[in-house]
């Protein structure tokens, strides 16, 4: 493959061209609000942001440490750091190349929403290992329009992966490729990250740059999640899915158990079911609800089954603290299954307290 | 994060190994039948994909113990993202669509549940990532017994399907996929995931101010204090 070049336009470095992108992204989501494309991928992307931005705080913390003025130094090498030290700088490349790539996906989705269906054929283009720079300048950019107009910034960014044979392919190696030092000299070649290594050396000033423009990043990023999503099944958690995890049905018949409120608003303070544990052995009935949950795990294939099998982790975790009284709380979750399979491998105290939990005995 | 990373078969002499949550180890596959072979040579995998459900209520616990740092709400935010994202997708299909929903989609949701599971491992082990990838830059046979060594170092306060699932992600060759592991029929893969988005939506909103922050943050019906 040789290299390509978009026709007519100049290849921004990743950093210059990512407020393009992002105020592309922001345009595109804005005006098709309502119909909420691709909405998961910018929630990939803005979690992806946040945790880059939260590693970046500790990259520029380490930078600062080395250098009273960081802006006057010139390079650092890994080598020189500590350990510790090292490996926040690995988990800052891993979630930049990330970010890349959750980036990437976005810009996907407004690149369909310019032109419908070229994602579909530059998806295609490339995991076909066609030449690329003949397929476009002979084939996409005449049947989409392209070929004489300037291009959106999404588009412009996701093309310029072909730029370099072997080069970054996504604006997180890109940005990474800024701040290498060794990025452009001569025992770097450019199938360095095709191989996904990462930059022993770096040049603080462009680093800090990056660190200080990906903040600005996540700013926009957020302002366009809360332009296109409220997290409101957050603040409603439990109601948009029937019962939860902890209530599996909408109606209750209380037989045996003890109840202290009922019923979807209703309160309760201040009261202890000890009644309801008495006899039950925290210890037992920790070890057998572990049992049980392993047998559960083996079997459950539907949404009560992995209800009830979360209810019974939770159950056995308290139980192993001695809280014995919420574990049996917990179990009033699980139904007719459980009890089956917990006779069947013969967990007799965990039977007794599903049964008081539940009024099923 | 560090899914890309993870070292993948390739040498002949590789060898092949699973981690068995009920023995605590991993285990060299018997027979290793296809060394060339890129599906898993032993149909026997010990951790079922419900495994990653109470993997995911032992986050929930960790999480109510200590709240989420920004990284670690940013990892929340992705798998809420994904299990969104899926949710969605499914709920508008029909039941023959969804069984041929692209089930490599699944396998996406898996590995970040499994990114979120090393967040919470690495809170009480700092440097066992490294322990375990330093072990895996050679599959030589013996392999599985060190990884064995390292495994037994890495200690939980709560959270024994959260190792179990964590450490079975370095299984070799690995197959994370839910339709692979345990061939979910389309009625139990829409309730797995309706069940996984839920618990993913207790874990986030109850991952604490630094969290709330980053989601509810400003929402006009936001509690106080939230």
């Amino acid at each position: 493959m040789n290299d390509f070049r978009l026709p007519g336009q100049g290849n921004q470095p990743a950093s210059q061209s990512l407020g393009d992108v992002l105020h592309d992204i922001r345009s595109v989501f804005h005006h098709r609000h309502g119909k909420r494309p691709d909405v998961g991928a910018l929630l990939e992307l803005y979690g992806s942001i946040t945790s880059l931005c939260a590693r970046s705080q500790r990259i520029h913390t380490i930078l600062a440490a080395r250098s009273p003025e960081p802006q006057s130094s010139g390079e650092l090498a890994l080598d020189d750091l500590r350990p510790e030290e090292v490996r926040q700088f690995d988990g800052f490349y891993r979630e930049l190349l990330e970010f890349g790539q959750c980036l990437t996906e976005v810009n996907l989705a407004v690149i369909d929403i310019y032109f419908p269906g070229l994602r579909h054929d530059l998806v295609n283009t490339t995991i076909g290992d066609m030449e690329f720079s003949y397929f476009y300048v002979n084939f996409l950019a005449p049947r989409y329009g392209i070929a004489d107009r300037k291009l959106p910034s999404a588009l412009a960014q996701f093309l310029d992966r072909y730029s370099h044979y072997g080069g970054p392919g996504n604006p997180g190696e890109q940005l990474m490729q800024e701040f290498d030092s060794n990025a452009k000299s001569n025992d770097r070649n450019a199938s360095f990250y095709r191989y996904r290594e990462t930059p022993t050396q770096v040049s603080i000033p462009a680093m800090l740059h990056i660190i200080e423009l990906l903040e600005a990043c996540r700013g926009t990023i957020r302002s366009i999640v809360y332009e296109n999503w409220d997290f409101r099944e957050l603040l409603d958690r439990g109601s948009v899915y029937e019962g939860g995890i902890y209530v599996a049905k909408a109606e209750y018949n209380v037989s045996g158990s003890q109840v202290g409120a009922i019923g979807p608003g209703a309160h309760v303070h201040d009261i202890t079911f000890n009644q309801q544990a008495a006899g039950i052995d925290a210890v037992v009935l920790a070890e057998q609800l572990e049992r049980l949950q392993a047998e559960l795990a083996k079997h459950a294939c539907e949404r009560d089954h992995y209800v009830a099998l979360v209810a019974v982790s939770d159950a056995a975790a308290d139980a192993r603290q001695g809280k014995t009284s919420d574990a049996v709380s917990k179990l009033a979750a699980v139904g007719r299954w459980v009890v089956d399979i917990a006779s069947k491998i013969g967990v007799t105290v965990a039977v007794e307290a599903i049964n008081r939990a539940t009024g099923l005995g | 994060m560090a899914w890309r990373w993870r070292p993948r078969v390739r040498s002949y002499n590789a060898e092949h190994f699973h981690y068995e949550a009920p023995q605590r180890h991993f285990v060299v596959d018997e027979p290793q039948l296809d060394i060339h072979a890129d599906r898993p040579s032993s149909p026997r995998r010990e951790v079922k994909s419900a495994e990653y459900l109470v993997a995911l209520g032992e986050v929930r616990r960790e999480i109510a113990r200590r709240p989420a740092d920004e990284w670690e709400t940013g990892l929340l935010i992705k798998l809420y993202a994904r299990t969104t994202d899926l949710l969605k997708n499914l709920s508008g299909l029909s039941a023959r669509e969804r069984a041929h929903y692209p089930s490599h989609l699944d396998q996406r949701l898996m590995e970040r549940i499994v990114d979120v599971l090393e967040a919470m491992i690495l809170r009480h082990n700092p440097g066992a990532p490294e322990a375990i990838t330093a072990c895996l830059k050679d599959l030589r046979p013996g392999t599985a017994t060190r990884l064995n060594q390292v495994a037994d170092s890495i200690q939980m306060p709560d959270g024994s399907a959260m190792l179990a699932v964590w450490l079975a992600s370095f299984d070799q060759p690995y197959h994370v996929n839910v339709e692979v592991r345990d061939g979910l029929r389309p009625r139990g893969r829409r309730g797995f995931m309706d069940v996984c988005a839920t618990l993913v939506k207790d874990i986030l909103a109850e991952a604490g101010s630094v969290a709330n922050e980053f989601t509810i943050g400003g929402h006009p019906d936001a509690p106080a204090g939230k």
